[in-house]
């Protein structure tokens, strides 16, 4: 359903270009919900603003999406003005400087109703109230008048969801949805965002550090690591059998709560690779001569289980 | 001997806001040996960082009695007593190199001549695993996992005996926080030290405590072992909170038996009876009006529940 080909973000730094993204290509079907994993740094928001077209004007952004048989190239931004909000809706990792504080939170939805469905201002703010209910934003008819200043943290990133779904849109992009909210109210976020997926056959991209949010919604999931995608697969493959050293890294590195993990969590800290190496060399404890003088290439290992490295973990 | 490190006796703070007290700590009572290390958990607004700053000795409780080696501190800070702080991008002077700040406790309590603050902070810097070449640069250009280095070599400094840690990883990667995780625990073990760790992550608690004490709106509702806790939660509070924690593990999926519509508690109210009433599948006409005392489960294992 969407489709994206080696898209590359880049900015220019002291004459030369720093890929933050370094040729991605990826899909996700209707209906399903694939995670994004990385840490900061990784070009996971990046990705997430290219496929908004939001990224700052200064970006140099390569590749190109399919969305329903069309061809969009990503440096053709005005293209995503009629995409977004309709097509592809948007959840912001930080619902407390997403929301215009001078305006009531309401209007964020019903804004977005008039400018893209055309509706009256009256049947704009009554759709918007039903669709507060839904999300369990109450009593509906006070909230949508209040400010943000008036909601607490989860209200707010329902808000933001209501916001980006109010039109909806078959693909939902959430960047960090959950990560400045409490624990319980973060449950309720996946919650709402999987019943949207299963109500509309929407497809889901969740942008994530939080490897145990990814397992509790994603059905396939995407690493990455410096900007390079090192492992796709299944989620089950993913966390039964991580086959790049770098997603084993990501999974021993969490703390559970059924075990401790200190004892094995590796010293190893990072460096930025040479231009002709794999990302993940520096810090890698399998890394040989090999990984250091050459870059290795996406490959299938089985059906559905990508990897990048010369020698993944079996 | 004394075998209680630390003694909080009913402690209770309260910010005004508009004029009205509100009651962020609410009477918390519990002891702490020396050499453990207890979790304060709970959500957003329950009150642990509250708790952490009255310990610290930067709030003065209104009420109730700090009580350390023997001695009351209530209300004054003590130099065995530091804080590391929740945000260190926020915590540390933006215009004061990462030498002058990890040197800048021993400078306040005059201690040492120049030289000898300069090789302490060195040494320190290397125990807590950073590069001496960073000793010139300013927080900004130090990445998250280096910064909270900074900010408990900051505290260590002064050779403290009980560290209080607020959110230590929660704004780091995960690979950066385990290696954070596993640099507390040697120190720990190294220094002889005692941890209060404010977590909002349950996980993050199971690594390093013994001990975990659960806040809700300013009430402590449980405290005993990590293991018996988070094995046999008593309290409706402590269970709703460990269902909520994401299972990294695929197979173990729990979303459709989340409630969507309990919010969490506004901390301008307080709720007569349990303050988790609200909220609480169990909760009856009991829990409504009467306030739960403390009762014993297991050796050290308490919960304030009606229902437990």
């Amino acid at each position: 359903m969407l489709e994206i080909r080696e898209l590359k973000v880049g900015f220019p730094e002291q004459g030369e270009i720093l890929w933050v993204v370094k040729g991605s290509t990826f899909s996700v079907t209707a209906g399903e919900v694939l995670g994004i994993v990385g840490e900061s740094g990784s070009g996971k928001s990046m990705t997430a603003l290219a496929l908004t077209g939001l990224l700052p004007p200064e970006a140099i952004v390569q590749g190109e999406m399919i969305y329903q048989q069309k061809t969009f190239s990503f440096d053709k931004r005005e293209q995503w003005q009629k995409l977004r909000g309709t097509e592809i809706g948007l959840v912001f990792q930080d619902p407390a400087s997403s929301l215009n504080p001078l305006y009531p939170v309401g209007r964020s939805v019903w804004e977005a109703l008039r400018y893209h469905l055309q509706y009256s201002e009256e049947k704009a703010k009554k759709e918007t109230e039903k669709l507060f209910s839904a999300l369990g934003i109450l009593p509906a008819a006070k909230r949508v008048r209040q400010y943000p200043h008036q909601l607490s943290g989860g209200l707010k990133q329902r808000v933001m969801l209501a916001a980006a779904i109010c039109c909806r849109p078959a693909v939902l992009i959430a960047d960090e949805p959950t990560t400045a909210l409490d624990v319980t109210v973060q449950a309720q976020i996946l919650k709402l965002l999987h019943s949207y997926v299963e109500l509309q056959q929407a497809a889901l991209v969740l942008i994530s550090h939080d490897l145990g949010v990814i397992a509790q919604i994603a059905e396939r999931v995407i690493v990455m690591c410096q900007g390079v995608i090192v492992e796709e697969a299944s989620v089950y493959e993913l966390y039964q059998q991580p086959l790049h050293p770098y997603t084993k890294l990501l999974l021993t590195s969490l703390p559970r709560l059924d075990r401790a993990i200190l004892h094995q969590v590796p010293q190893a800290s990072g460096a930025a690779a040479a231009d002709k190496a794999c990302v993940f060399a520096k810090r890698c404890q399998h890394c040989q001569q090999q990984c250091l003088t050459k870059e290795p290439v996406l490959k299938t290992m089985t059906p559905g289980h990508l990897v990048c490295c010369h020698f993944p973990l079996l | 001997m004394n075998d209680k490190e630390l003694k909080i006796i009913n402690v209770a703070y309260s910010y005004l806001d508009d004029s009205w007290p509100l009651a962020a700590v609410d009477g918390v009572s519990f002891t702490l040996a020396p050499g453990s290390a207890l979790g304060l958990v709970g959500e957003s607004g329950s009150g642990k960082s509250t708790l952490g700053k009255c310990i610290a000795g930067l709030l003065c409780p209104q009420r109730g009695r700090i009580i350390f080696r023997g001695q009351e501190i209530t209300g004054n800070t003590n130099r065995d007593i530091q804080l590391v702080f929740q945000d260190s991008a926020t915590a540390l002077n933006p215009r004061m190199k990462v030498s002058a700040l990890v040197e800048e406790g021993l400078q306040i309590q005059r201690i040492g001549s120049a030289k000898e603050r300069q090789k302490a902070a060195t040494e320190l810097l290397q125990t807590v695993g950073l590069e001496l070449s960073l000793c010139s640069r300013y927080p900004y250009q130090l990445s998250g996992g280096q910064r909270q280095r900074v900010a408990l070599a900051r505290t260590l400094i002064l050779k403290p005996q009980l560290l209080i840690l607020d959110e230590p990883v929660s704004s780091l990667d995960v690979t950066a926080g385990a290696r954070l995780l596993a640099l507390l625990h040697d120190l720990k073990a190294k220094h002889h030290l005692t941890y209060i760790l404010i977590s909002h992550d349950l996980a993050v608690v199971r690594q390093l405590c013994q001990r975990v004490a659960v806040m809700y709106a300013g009430k402590l509702v449980e405290i005993g072992e990590v293991t018996t806790v988070f094995s046999q939660p008593r309290h409706y509070y402590t269970k709703m909170l460990l269902a909520s924690h994401p299972v990294p593990d695929p197979r173990q999926r729990k979303l459709p038996e989340t409630n969507i519509y309990s919010e969490p508690l506004d901390p301008t109210l307080r709720p007569t009876g349990c303050r988790f009433h609200p909220r609480c599948p169990a909760a009856d006409s009991h829990c409504r009006r009467i306030p739960p005392g403390f009762k014993e489960f297991a050796k050290g294992h308490y919960a304030a529940c009606h229902q437990a």
